[in-house]
């Protein structure tokens, strides 16, 4: 389906900057009426070809620019249960990425060309969302170390403890991007999210993006979020414990409960910059604008610049010492 | 190129600057020099270098001496060399008065006998060097300045003899013809590079080190509100107590100093060092 203008006929797509529907053709506001369509091979609007892939769920028309959004893939089992919708618009984006990486010296010159940053496009990425419940036994025994002088001599005093915590704590929406074209590392980068815009889904907000249905199953994902929440529930755990220089024979036993797992869709802008043949991928959080992304080097600068700095050292040095000669 | 000069046009600026101070300074400078003329009648050698050491050619001393010549008039102090092979001359003490003597015997000095002179002193039985100032010259260098001068020829001086010897000449001249006395604090070409090395890698790594992104969730980001963490359990019980000690070393240390002084009724001023 996409969504029409009541007004124009042309496509309506949601507005970051408006946050609203929009139709960038007639300007008006909240004008969007839904276009039921016919199969994912095809776009409504003009009749060209898309592309849906494996896992798109929403697609950029190639030929008219159109947004299509598939119900095949976000209904039913595949429906998301939450979406915070793009708060960030591309021309936002495009400025934070400027602003990231204006002063490198070492960037390819186009990094940040018009041309280059035009081919943005933001994205809703499927994730999965974890509400658990855990119980953490911690035990262990601490030492706790106190040392003074007297006289020529240095005193070491070491107490030993058994310690024994039990602690019940609660994770709410421990996120797990669940597309496989998402390197994890670059994902867990763009959180947080804020909570306080999720939403239950709405169609209308995917308007103007791609998208994405989920790549894999939540229990697939489950064990990377308990992962995450064990790692913070440690760091939790080892707050209770700040008294002890050191904690020997340690044994943590944590459980979790899994109490939902809440199919989401959150916005990210994608940039996709290739340079002498390899591409390198740039994230931001359509929300909070967070950044996660490694540029790639210009050799060519790198010797340049690193040269000017060198001989520039030199030649400051040799005058400054010929100048000191002469005072 | 113009996001090259954008980048390093400060650096260009830079450098430009301080070519320019060298210029004028210079020029200045020379307007000033060639206004000396020798007056010490009583001089016993018009000799300047005086190779004992043998370490030195025939044409490497004629060049020194030619050197010195262009350098005395240009600042109006005698310049003085004297390598000598002296199992004897070896404590510091020996060799300032060795050249202090020198300076007397001689009846060194540009303006009058044991007038304006620097006398530098090289041992090449073992290594040690002595620099004498006498009159302004005296005046003018510090313990800092001679140590400079002595390191700066010493630096190549068992490599190449007349090239450290040529330093300690030209050294002399841009220290006495220098107005603030700042010679002192010249750089070796050594350090100049290390330093450019330096600063080169630190502009690399800075510029070079760019990560991914930065983590900013924390243990507590996703936490259930209305489940916070809760200690249901927490007990720390006592086991048992230990203590250790240890003796604590004390260390102590000193150092020295150095100043003018007076031989055969003349006053000194002078360091010295080793190669």
């Amino acid at each position: 389906m996409i969504f029409k203008c009541r007004n124009c006929g042309a496509n309506a797509i949601y507005s970051p900057e408006k946050q609203s529907m929009y139709c960038p053709y007639c300007d008006s506001v909240d004008c969007e009426e839904p276009a039921p369509g016919e199969g994912m091979n095809f776009c409504i609007n003009c009749g060209g070809e898309l592309d849906p892939g494996d896992y798109k769920s929403a697609v950029k028309c190639a030929h008219c620019d159109s947004y299509t959004i598939f119900e095949e893939r976000t209904s039913g089992e595949y429906e998301p249960r939450l979406i915070i919708p793009f708060k960030m618009g591309k021309k936002q984006a495009q400025e934070l990425l400027k602003k990231e990486f204006g002063k490198k010296p070492f960037l390819p010159s186009d990094f940040l060309s018009e041309g280059k940053m035009e081919k943005m496009e933001g994205m809703y990425v499927p994730y999965f969302m974890y509400d658990f419940d855990c119980d953490y036994q911690f035990r262990g025994t601490g030492h706790v170390v106190r040392k003074w002088r007297s006289g020529d001599t240095e005193y070491t005093e070491t107490s030993v403890f058994r310690v024994e915590r039990d602690m019940k704590v609660g994770f709410d929406k421990v996120p797990v991007d669940a597309s496989i074209a998402m390197a994890d590392d670059i994902m867990d980068l763009l959180e947080p999210f804020g909570y306080g815009s999720l939403e239950p889904f709405q169609m209308k907000y995917m308007s103007g993006f791609s998208a994405e249905k989920y790549n894999m199953s939540s229990s697939e994902l489950e064990p990377r979020a308990i992962s995450k929440a064990k790692r913070d529930a440690k760091e939790l755990m080892d707050k209770t414990l700040t008294r002890y220089t050191s904690i020997v024979d340690r044994n943590d036993n944590v459980n979790f409960r899994t109490e939902n797992d809440n199919y989401s869709l959150l916005p990210v802008w994608n940039y996709n910059y290739t340079y002498r043949g390899k591409t390198y991928l740039f994230k931001i959080n359509g929300q909070t604008g967070k950044m996660s992304g490694k540029p790639p080097i210009s050799v060519p600068k790198v010797i340049a610049y690193s040269a000017t700095v060198f001989l520039g050292m030199v030649a400051i040095g040799n005058l400054l010492n010929l100048i000191l000669g002469v005072l | 190129m113009k996001e090259y000069l954008k980048r390093f046009w400060i650096w260009y600026a830079i450098v430009a600057v301080l070519a320019v101070v060298y210029a004028v300074l210079t020029i200045s400078s020379n307007n000033a020099e060639g206004k000396y003329i020798r007056t010490n009648t009583e001089c016993l050698t018009e000799e300047r270098v005086f190779d004992y050491a043998d370490k030195l050619t025939d044409k490497e001393e004629q060049k020194l001496r030619e050197l010195i010549e262009i350098r005395e008039n240009q600042i109006g102090c005698d310049i003085v060399l004297v390598t000598v092979n002296d199992p004897e001359l070896n404590t510091d003490g020996k060799m300032m008065k060795y050249a202090d003597y020198f300076c007397i015997d001689n009846k060194l000095g540009y303006n009058k006998a044991v007038g304006d002179a620097v006398i530098y002193v090289d041992n090449w039985y073992n290594g040690y060097v002595w620099m004498c100032t006498s009159g302004k010259a005296q005046a003018k260098y510090s313990s800092a300045m001679i140590d400079h001068v002595i390191d700066y020829a010493c630096a190549v001086v068992n490599r190449d003899a007349y090239q450290g010897y040529e330093r300690y000449v030209n050294q002399v001249y841009s220290d006495m013809s220098s107005r603030l006395g700042l010679g002192s604090l010249m750089l070796q070409p050594m350090t100049i590079f290390i330093i450019a090395i330096v600063v080169t890698g630190i502009y690399l790594f800075v510029n070079l080190s760019g990560r991914k992104g930065k983590k900013t969730t924390t243990a507590s980001t996703y936490v259930a509100r209305d489940a916070q963490p809760a200690l249901h359990n927490a007990q720390d019980i006592f086991v048992t107590k230990h203590v250790t000690r240890r003796r604590i070393e004390s260390s102590s240390g000193g150092g020295g100093g150095g100043g003018s002084h007076s031989t055969g009724g003349h006053s000194f001023g002078g360091g010295g060092g080793r190669h």
